[in-house]
């Protein structure tokens, strides 16, 4: 078995947008639905002042606050550790209690326009697009399709300051166990004990 | 034959910056897929920024110029009445016009415009619309350099680092101080974010110079908020500090510098020579005076400091002349000046001088002043006098490219530097180094006065004439007096309402070239076929050339063979790069230190550098023989609050122009959705404290006002506030670029004019450095109300 997750160090992460355009491109979300978003966050004064980005995705956590509250049991725990919100059973709930359940705020329901022109290039784009569904609640999928094949998430891939360590939590010898055997990581929101499997490095 | 579903990858590069870095098309039937970066390119290590993953947006948009077009009404109405017309139409057009404006007016009546070199594929095309423009024989040909990098790499610091047209490289794996000034580099460089950040991981130190908080200051060990247009005061009390506390390397300053070289106290050259050959330094094991040539003799130990008499001269060597220009440039007088506290100034000059190797990075937010070209100066001598120079880790030079430049100045009549308008402008820097380029307010005023000389046609390609220079009004006011004006682009652009002739230009991704992506040399050929009707810029540029008969310089249109000539020294064609899809392994040439201590074969004596003494000068003799400053003397930014207290006393902010995020270049790519979601619009910032004591809330409508030098409104944007602690109480920060709709998203567009986004509707043109020809843009006085 495996558990995939990921360091996020916030230090390198610059806030420069490469992730969250990567993930639109491999995943053909509709605008204005973003699966991972950068928060700023800014303390001090001018000049004693502190800029901090923090790239928020779905955290994979393990205890599953959404799965808790959905009323059809669409979302479970899928094969690599992936949370798994399934669109055959997802109802399209009007006021969808899963997200907000999400302490994080990373799932939503489709809703808007489907896709960005308004011709699409080829039934490739169409099925890509349109396989996103109205009422539809949907996140980050950990890219499943890329780490089946191999592939690095494409947010990691494409991330100029490598902010984002990939890696299996089952596997000890990984690179992403280490850092996190080596107690240098912390959960966000701890208090919660989410047993999430996306974590951030200690600053 | 390939599955019909199959994915299709093509390995190229991404041209929209210089960061050159390596790109995996995916395609499926011929139709761009996605773009992921190449693992195998040592520029990006298979990382891709948001400009470059956003590529299929921009190829495929709706909005794109399709066709080529003409105008049916007159200059002046807000319709042009565009027709569409064919390419050879267009072309056959612009073609006649040029030779009837060259023979009417002379060659020099027509402008050749393009946009910045690190912003699109120009640097890629540039020296072929540069190449048209020479043989055309017009010495008049745009740029950007003066705003954008005239004293980091265009022209450079040829007579203080002999750097002409060069440009920095810093070797991250080896620096332990980063000291970057003016910009965002995290963002503008994506192929050296991760390198600065595994250079911090090892304990390097990231020193920061902005007045903004910008993203590379908050990862700053420190980070100086600056007051905008200062920084030559900052750097020279770092020169206080470090020649104060005895931090500069004497035996480099003494050996590789001018500093030993006598200066003559009664008229400020160098003390030379019989027959004018070489330099004399004060040895003071002798006690008397000897010749460096410039190249001390053995055993000199010339004296840097003190005064002298040689033949009856009063003289005192240059390095005395620095310390006593220094002398008063204390921290604490910069802290008056600079906002920088006092301590502060103390600790970076003493960690700069100490950490070595040690490195600095300047870009654009120091070519913003009328006084830019002396604080490159004050800061290319850091490195210098703290011995950091041309060392691994510290501040080294490099040639842009390994392949051939295509060179074409010699196309030119005999006298056409002094025929230029930077020449006539005196801007004698600039006309020195043999640079077209110059301030575009010295193109709006020959169009609208026609002094010195009438501009009276123009070919503008890839460049936003109405939004990418100061003064935005001034230049629709000239464009609409040209009698002849071409515009090429991807987008329609403000200024277009004012050409006679619109391009529709293809996108870099569908279009060719030669280069190299360590490692590898690749032909980019393009990866989809230019959409609608549109065509590369350097066919434009070749198609042009053969129809004013220019074919034959013109590698009789094979694009190949001027391929072939660029990559001559490598011993490889373009038929060997086509025969290899993934491009041919060329092995990154080893980085060069200490290139000045070669010795030059001919003359069997040290390379040294490439300066008007040989040696690095601190001293700028040339400089006070053009009638300049030969020293970095100190300057208040004009306009400013010290330096134009008048204006400030009705527009009391000081507008600083905001660094650039990763997902623009300049105001290019607002169209493209992907891009547009990462900030979909422009916001100033305002410090919370300035905008409780002016009534406004974060997003409220504002609008940000400007005067003109004589304190008449110049111009006004409208934008919405951002309250941010990351911009100093008595500046504001506003973005630049915008003008651009987004369709896609129900994004109009602001247009160029008052009440727009675009910034350079902000600013007089008429402050300059007198050196560099650089807008005083960086200072400016401003103010902002509610809505």
């Amino acid at each position: 078995m495996a558990r995939y997750g990921l360091v996020i160090d916030e230090f390198r992460c610059t806030g420069c947008y490469a992730c969250v355009v990567a993930c639109a491109s491999e995943n053909s979300t509709r605008p204005g639905i973003s699966w991972i978003r950068i928060q700023e966050r800014e303390e001090g004064e001018y000049p004693e002042v502190s800029k901090c980005y923090t790239p928020l995705l779905c955290l994979q956590c393990g205890k599953m606050p959404c799965a808790k509250v959905c009323p059809s049991g669409a979302i479970s725990m899928a094969e690599g550790g992936v949370v798994h919100i399934d669109p055959g059973r997802c109802l399209c709930c009007d006021n969808p209690p899963c997200t907000g359940a999400c302490p994080f705020n990373v799932l939503q329901a489709n809703k808007g326009r489907r896709s960005y022109f308004a011709e699409y290039l080829s039934s490739f784009e169409k099925e890509a697009y349109e396989a996103h569904k109205d009422g539809l609640v949907e996140k980050c999928t950990l890219c499943h399709h890329r780490i089946a094949a191999g592939q690095l998430p494409a947010c990691v891939q494409a991330c100029p300051s490598q902010a984002m360590l990939f890696g299996d939590h089952d596997d000890p010898t990984s690179a992403l166990s280490k850092v996190i055997s080596g107690g240098g990581t912390r959960e966000m929101k701890e208090e919660l004990k989410l047993n999430p499997s996306v974590v951030y490095v200690k600053r | 034959m390939a599955g019909q579903d199959s994915i299709e990858k093509v390995h190229t590069y991404c041209i929209h910056c210089a960061a050159l870095c390596g790109v995996i098309a995916h395609l499926r039937n011929g139709v761009l897929v996605k773009m992921e970066g190449d693992p195998d390119s040592l520029n990006n290590a298979g990382t891709l920024c948001p400009k470059a993953l956003a590529a299929r947006q921009e190829i495929y948009h709706p909005e794109r110029l399709q066709f080529p077009m003409k105008r049916t009404r007159p200059k002046g109405e807000e319709d042009p009445g565009w027709v569409r017309i064919t390419w050879d139409e267009a072309l056959d057009t612009i073609a006649a016009r040029m030779g009837e404006i060259k023979k009417r007016y002379g060659a020099e009546a027509f402008f050749f415009q393009k946009g910045s070199n690190s912003g699109s594929s120009g640097v890629e095309w540039f020296p072929f619309f540069n190449m048209l423009s020479n043989v055309y024989g017009s010495p008049n040909l745009g740029g950007t350099g003066h705003i954008c990098c005239y004293t980091r790499s265009c022209p450079g610091l040829p007579l203080h680092l002999g750097t002409s047209n060069q440009q920095p490289a810093i070797d991250y794996e080896k620096t332990n101080c980063m000291f970057v000034v003016g910009t965002n580099v995290l963002h503008t460089q994506p192929h050296v974010t991760r390198r600065i950040f595994d250079a911090h991981a090892r304990g390097a130190k990231l020193i920061v110079v902005d007045p903004l908080l910008s993203p590379t200051a908050a990862k700053a060990d420190i980070w100086l908020g600056i007051r905008p247009g200062t920084d030559l005061a900052l750097f020279l009390a770092m020169h206080h500090v470090i020649i104060r506390e005895g931090l500069y390397d004497t035996d480099f300053v003494s050996s590789w510098t001018n500093a030993p070289f006598l200066v003559r106290d009664d008229d400020g050259l160098f003390l030379r020579g019989k027959d004018g050959k070489g330099y004399l330094v004060w040895d003071e094991k002798a006690g008397a005076s000897t010749l460096a040539d410039p190249w001390l003799p053995q055993g000199v130990k010339p004296a840097l400091r003190g005064a002298y008499k040689v033949n009856g001269v009063g003289c005192r060597p240059a390095w005395q002349l620095f310390c006593d220009l220094v002398e008063p440039c204390t921290p604490k007088w910069a802290q008056e000046i600079t906002w920088v506290p006092e301590k502060r100034i103390w600790e970076v000059a003493r960690l700069f001088a100490t950490m070595k190797p040690a490195a600095a990075d300047w870009y654009n937010g120091l070519m913003r002043n009328s006084n830019t070209y002396y604080t490159g100066v004050a800061l290319g001598l850091l490195p210098v006098v703290t011995g950091n120079w041309d060392v691994a880790g510290g501040l080294t030079y490099s040639p842009r490219s390994i392949m051939n430049v295509i060179k074409s100045s010699h196309y030119l009549p005999k006298g056409w530097v002094e025929k230029s308008l930077v020449a006539k402008a005196g801007l004698k820097v600039t006309a020195l180094e043999e640079k077209q380029v110059g301030p575009m307010s010295l193109v709006a005023e020959a169009m609208l006065t026609g002094k010195p000389y009438a501009i009276k046609g123009m070919l503008s390609v890839a460049s936003g004439m109405g939004t990418s220079n100061p003064n935005s009004k001034k230049m629709m006011d000239a464009l609409r007096c040209l009698d002849f004006c071409a515009m090429g682009d991807i987008w329609k652009t403000p200024a277009m309402v004012m050409a006679d002739i619109v391009l529709p230009c293809a996108t870099p991704w569908e279009s060719e070239f030669v280069n190299y992506n360590p490692p590898y040399l690749m032909h980019r050929r393009p990866i989809v076929q230019p959409r609608y009707e549109s065509r590369p810029d350097l066919e434009i540029v070749f198609d042009l050339a053969q129809r004013l008969g220019y074919g034959e310089i013109f590698w009789n249109g094979d694009r190949r063979k001027a391929f072939d000539q660029m990559l001559s020294p490598l011993g490889v064609a373009v038929d060997d790069l086509d025969r290899s899809p993934r491009g041919v392994y060329y092995k990154p040439p080893e980085r060069k230190y200490r290139k000045y201590v070669q010795k030059n074969k001919e003359t069997g004596t040290f390379q040294g550098v490439g300066t008007p003494t040989g040696r690095l000068e601190i001293y700028s003799e040339k400089l006070k023989t053009l009638g300049y400053d030969p020293l970095p003397q100190w300057k208040e930014p004009e306009p400013g609050p010290v330096s134009t207290p008048e204006l400030f006393r009705e527009f009391p902010l000081i507008l600083c122009f905001t660094f650039k995020p990763m997902h623009w270049i300049h105001g290019q790519f607002r169209e493209v959705p992907w891009l547009r979601e990462c900030e979909m619009e422009p916001v100033v910032w305002i410090n919370p404290r300035t905008a409780a004591s002016l009534s406004i809330r974060e997003g409220e409508q504002v609008v940000v006002e400007t005067p003109k030098r004589d304190g008449t409104l110049q111009g006004y944007l409208r934008l919405k506030a951002h309250l941010t602690e990351s911009v100093h109480p008595q500046s504001i920060g506003v973005p630049y670029g915008w003008w651009q709709g987004c369709e896609a998203l129900g994004l109009k567009e602001s247009g160029n004019q008052d009440g727009s986004a675009n910034a350079n509707d902000l600013v007089d043109d008429s402050f300059r450095d007198p050196v560099s020809g650089t807008i005083g843009m960086g200072s400016y006085p401003c103010r902002v109300r509610k809505e």
